[in-house]
């Protein structure tokens, strides 16, 4: 992939741009390819300019093969294009980017574009592990952003945590999807977590100082708290609401039930106080006549 | 909400029932589509007072209003009912048991039954409609029909009985249109709750409507079409044949599923149109007719069965000499499409507010 224009015939021979792709393991595209552990089920793979994956790309990568040791002018540029106002992304706002300087090693981060400058025989290493700490980062961003749409979502479902009835009852399919939605976050967490969570690596390698202090930068462990602590809120309201919807169901049925058999027994009921009924009618019509009655039927003959 | 569905039908029922009135009382003609109205008519008293609940629930009305309205109009309706059998059928008729007081009867049931679960509507629909034979064969039917008339003494027991089963419109099995207009109502109509913008989705497809009474007619014009071959016991008794008085199970069956097929076809073709139909005429016509058929059945009855008792009371005849032998069939079709076209033109002018008609005044009286 060429080099974006602001940067082009600036940077030291050698320098590579990246399209970079998350794809599934089964996917065999791209090249470079950069597998995370296994539980995430997705790689890190270089895309080629032209494919329908580098449309869609997740992000951009650029390798620098420098030391970093000293100032360079590219520098800057570098810095700029990756916080996303340069010339060849005016469209875009300026994100959020951060700078990593170790071991004579320069990381320009920020969520769609990185850019790594080191030794050429570091570079690999580098960014096996910034890919995958990208990718975790990224994960966390999506469900802190899902959490945060479904917020309006949960207040409105509050009252079914408590009252559930007919009306509410309505809505069932619409909060069975959003209780799978929130434990559907709750499983992707909970297979990001522990490469957010994991101890420092004994002896410490570059790559996984990098790494480290890569999640210090965007504190990760700290976010990953909150956005557990919220999940929680959450589970609680739907478990709550499954439970009362579980319920009103099933007594629903067990009422409907009760009632076909008052119907049925009201049915009963009816066939005997008709059988009174046109009993006493059939009584009614064989009495014999009264003389009174004889003399108003004389009467109105006349 | 309106549905010109419910109003296209429940127009048609109010003209069908015009005509076919005019016809037999002044001619002695049965017209042949005489039978058809009153069963649409049941069937809409269902489907409008789910209509009616959706839109006080909608409006936020606490469900213990709702149940207080709706016993006011159901005791509204079977009240005019009454009075409307004894001043246009005279007081020997009181207890003649007409569609108007089954459908306050009707009402007042749907309103018990409003809390429950649908099946438990289902089930006393089936049942209304299963019991009915069994009720007319244990209170003799026969025995209360004179020449093909109602006549009952004025006993409790009488009165009771033709209440339930042997009158004009008895409970069973009548009971099962309103009740099955409610369940479609609720099915097939989307509903708003409070406090949400747009109504929920049906919950049944029309399409799904149409095809169960597609069944229904189906059902009952196989039972007609196999009548001769039934045992003695079932054609005597329980499968007897086409007839509304006794509202035999096929006519209910064929009746029942026509009246769904319409309403679910005009449902998909005309309330789901994407086009604007509300400057047609037809539809025009249909909503005056629809929301002034409760004073227009009164009306008609009213127009052409007075002057037959007045003119045969100035004549020192019988009250009833003239019933049925007034005049000729096509002065008696002239005469009811007059009466249509009046009304329409009065409706239009005089009452377009709907303030002086009966159902400003169950309003009025009931609606607070």
């Amino acid at each position: 992939m060429s080099l974006p224009e602001m940067l082009a015939g600036r940077l030291p021979v050698g320098s590579q741009l990246e399209a970079i792709a998350y794809v599934s393991p089964e996917q065999s595209v791209g090249t470079g390819r950069v597998s995370l552990p296994a539980p995430l089920r997705r790689a890190a793979v270089a895309v080629e300019t032209g494919t329908d994956l580098a449309q869609t790309s997740d992000l951009h990568l650029l390798l620098i093969p420098a030391d970093a040791v000293e100032e360079a002018d590219w520098f800057g540029p570098v810095q700029q294009w990756v916080a996303g106002d340069g010339a060849s992304a005016s469209s875009e706002p300026p994100r959020e980017s951060h700078l990593l300087t170790l071991q004579h090693v320069r990381i320009h981060w920020s969520p769609r574009r990185i850019a790594i400058i080191g030794a050429p025989e570091r570079l690999p290493s580098l960014r096996r592990v910034v890919l995958e700490c990208t990718w975790y980062i990224r994960e966390l961003d999506a469900i802190e952003r899902e959490l945060a749409e479904n917020w309006p979502s949960l207040d409105s479902d509050l009252d079914q945590a408590y009252i559930y009835d007919a009306p509410a009852d309505q809505d069932r399919e619409e909060i069975a999807r959003r209780f799978k939605a929130v434990f559907r976050l709750r499983a992707r967490l909970a297979r990001v977590a522990p490469h957010l969570l994991s101890p420092q690596l004994y002896p410490p390698t570059l790559a996984s100082q990098v790494g480290e202090r890569l999640r210090e930068r965007l504190r990760l462990e700290q976010r990953e708290e909150f956005v557990s602590d919220q999940i929680e809120v959450f589970e609680d309201v739907y478990e709550m609401c499954g439970q009362r919807a579980s319920e009103f169901r099933h007594a629903r049925t067990v009422n409907t039930l009760e009632i076909i058999i008052i119907v049925l027994l009201g049915v009963q009921i009816l066939f005997s106080m008709f059988e009174i009924l046109t009993a006493s009618a059939v009584e009614a019509s064989v009495e014999p006549a009264t003389p009174a009655r004889v003399e108003s039927t004389v009467t109105a003959g006349n | 909400m309106r549905y010109y569905s419910v109003d296209i039908l429940r127009a048609v029922a109010i003209v069908v029932m015009v005509f076919v009135h005019f016809a037999e009382n002044l001619s002695q003609v049965l017209l042949p589509f005489a039978g058809l109205g009153a069963p649409m008519f049941a069937l809409l008293s269902g489907v409008s007072y789910r209509l009616w609940v959706n839109g006080q629930e909608a409006r936020g009305v606490a469900a213990e209003q709702v149940s207080r309205i709706s016993v006011r109009r159901g005791l509204f309706v079977f009240g005019v009912g009454i009075a409307f059998n004894v001043l246009v059928w005279l007081p020997e008729d009181t207890f003649n048991w007409d569609v108007l007081t089954f459908i306050g009867s009707a009402l007042l049931i749907l309103n018990l039954l409003r809390p429950a679960a649908l099946p438990v509507h289902m089930t006393i629909a089936v049942a209304s409609l299963a019991i009915a034979p069994v009720l007319r064969y244990m209170a003799d039917y026969p025995s209360y029909w004179q020449a093909g008339y109602f006549e009952c003494d004025l006993t409790l027991n009488d009165v009771l009985v033709g209440y339930l089963t042997t009158g004009y419109f008895p409970l069973f099995p009548w009971l099962t249109y309103s009740i099955a207009g409610y369940v479609i109502g609720a099915l097939m109509l989307p509903q708003r709750l409070p406090g949400e913008a747009a109504p929920r989705p049906a919950v049944i497809s029309t399409g799904r409507v149409v095809g169960i009474g597609a069944l229904l007619l189906t059902l009952g014009q196989l039972a007609l079409s196999l009548h001769p071959v039934w045992p003695e016991m079932i054609a005597e008794r329980v499968l007897t044949g086409w007839s509304m008085f006794p509202p035999s199970t096929e006519y209910v069956a064929s009746t029942l599923g026509m009246g769904l097929i319409l309403l679910g076809l005009l449902h998909r073709f005309v309330d789901q149109s994407p086009r604007d139909l509300s400057g047609s005429g037809a539809l025009r016509l249909a909503k005056v007719f629809s929301r002034n058929a409760f004073t227009l059945y009164i009306a008609h009855h009213v127009v052409h069965l007075w002057p037959l008792w007045i003119v045969a009371s100035f004549e020192g005849r019988e009250t009833t000499y003239h019933w049925r032998r007034a005049l000729p069939l096509g002065w008696s079709m002239t005469l009811a499409a007059a009466f249509l076209l009046l009304t329409y033109v009065l409706l239009r002018r005089v009452d377009p507010d709907r303030r002086y008609g009966i159902e400003g005044w169950m309003r009025w009286l009931c609606d607070h």
